[in-house]
């Protein structure tokens, strides 16, 4: 620092003070931190990565956080865009943050990113409220800026809309499976409980809860076949 | 148990658990193999509804989150006060000339060395060596009332003169620039006093008067003070 102000004194009037060179350091020490944060925030999304990272391992801490800090950027997107309400735009609002989640849960957004998590949010947001007022867009073709059109978003919530249908038709199969299949498969392959846990907590072998899942699966097969969910 | 090897290699490709030619063989097998093909359909059916279910657990989830509404207000206002910071502060750099009036007084003054061992004067009386001896350790209250002690002896003009340093060093400007006053007509003390004076003038920002002061030494070929207050003026000058 002394040799900063040193060379500010050597450049600068005579009738330049200690303490304006002091003054004109701090100014552009100000401007070097702000210049490097936004550099640093704008560089390769290293930041979308950590925070991808924090989401992957399920952080619900991470996710709240990021709930809370785009919801009103997200709207205001969302009502721009569409000229909706604003309230229609906080409606979807969880449906497109919890599409993002799991994709990142499931390792389908995974390094490097091609955009900001904040874009991808963005662009799922707008495919979900496309699709919800098909009759009121199917004809228009809207016009999107460039960086909001992200590859795979589509396939995203194509795939997140029939696996809510799915659920819904699962959930009438297990309700006639009935107990104690249903809360079997579902500590599996809903809550994701591991079998040495599951084992721990009924004090039942790991093999045996492992042959009951397979005999659960089968009777479940039986019941797909014969309500027709695929064709066959 | 074969179908329960089978599921599991099922469960390990749609997690993406399987290496490129396990992928392959496995969709070979599909192709081929109906029976296989059923397996696959129905448990990636299952899977895709369990998935399904996790979606709208975690939307039910986030639904419960009640996000604060953000402070629009707060944005502008500090935008506001960050620019009005701003014009104050290049202002104060680029447009403000110089150091205060105050600094620059300071900058001119210089406090007297003790008396404590004078040369060719004889030796001090007691009370007004005492005095020197607290002037000399910077203890200037108590110099201060030494000196003022001996302020009817036969050194009243030192000691007065002393005195009135003391009183600039606790910032008392106005004593100081009194007992200066006094001195002016004093042969041994009078230039200094005059400078002095001046000095004092400018720290109660009465810089007219100062200036007034320093105008009368800077013309005068004798004053001891003169370069000085010639110095002094043109940097009170570019300062205003």
């Amino acid at each position: 620092m002394a040799r900063f102000i040193g060379i500010l004194q050597e450049i600068m009037p005579a009738h330049i003070y200690p303490r304006r060179v002091l003054l004109i350091y701090h100014i552009s020490l100000l401007c070097v931190v702000t210049q490097h944060a936004l550099a640093g925030s704008m560089s390769d999304y290293q930041k979308d990565e950590g925070l991808l990272a924090s989401l992957k391992s399920g952080d619900q801490k991470t996710l709240e956080k990021m709930y809370s800090a785009l919801q009103d950027d997200f709207c205001r997107f969302i009502v721009s865009t569409f000229k909706c309400d604003y309230q229609q735009a906080r409606d979807i609002y969880p449906e497109c943050m919890s599409i993002l989640y799991l994709n990142i849960r499931r390792n389908r957004l995974a390094p490097p990113l091609r955009s900001s998590l904040k874009t991808y949010l963005f662009s799922i947001g707008r495919h979900i409220y496309h699709r919800r007022n098909l009759d009121k867009y199917n004809t228009h073709k809207m016009a999107y800026p460039a960086e909001m059109e992200v590859s795979q978003v589509s396939d995203m919530v194509d795939d997140a809309m029939l696996k809510k249908e799915r659920a819904r038709q699962l959930r009438e199969l297990l309700h006639k499976l009935g107990d104690p299949c249903k809360s079997l498969l579902e500590k599996v392959y809903f809550e994701e409980i591991s079998f040495v846990v599951l084992s721990e907590q009924q004090g039942t072998p790991e093999a045996t809860l492992r042959k009951r899942k397979f005999d659960c699966l089968k009777k479940l097969r039986k019941l797909i076949s014969t309500a027709k969910i695929l064709g066959s | 148990m074969t179908a329960e090897r089978d599921i599991a290699l099922i469960e390990a490709y749609l997690a993406g658990g399987l290496s490129a030619d396990e992928r392959i063989k496995l969709e070979k097998r599909k192709a081929e193999d109906a029976e296989f093909a059923e397996l696959f359909n129905q448990h990636a059916w299952t899977m895709d509804g369990f998935e399904g279910m996790q979606l709208e657990a975690v939307e039910s989830e986030l639904r419960r989150i009640r996000v604060k509404p953000r402070n629009r207000w707060l944005r502008p206002l500090i935008a506001v006060a960050a620019s009005i910071l701003l014009f104050f502060s290049l202002r104060t750099l680029f447009f403000s000339s110089g150091p205060s009036v105050s600094e620059l007084a300071d900058a001119s003054y210089e406090a007297p060395v003790s008396l404590v061992e004078r040369n060719g004067e004889g030796p001090l009386p007691a009370p007004l060596r005492q005095a020197f001896i607290a002037y000399s350790n910077r203890e200037w209250a108590n110099a201060a009332g030494q000196f003022e002690a001996s302020a009817n002896g036969p050194e009243a003009n030192t000691a007065n003169y002393y005195r009135a340093h003391c009183y600039y060093q606790l910032s008392r400007f106005e004593d100081a620039g009194n007992l200066f006053s006094d001195l002016l007509e004093d042969p041994r003390y009078g230039q200094q006093a005059q400078w002095f004076s001046a000095i004092c003038l400018l720290k109660r920002d009465l810089a007219k008067a100062a200036e007034e002061q320093l105008g009368e030494i800077a013309s005068n070929p004798g004053h001891f003070y003169r370069g000085k207050a010639r110095a002094l003026l043109e940097k009170l000058a570019s300062s205003s």
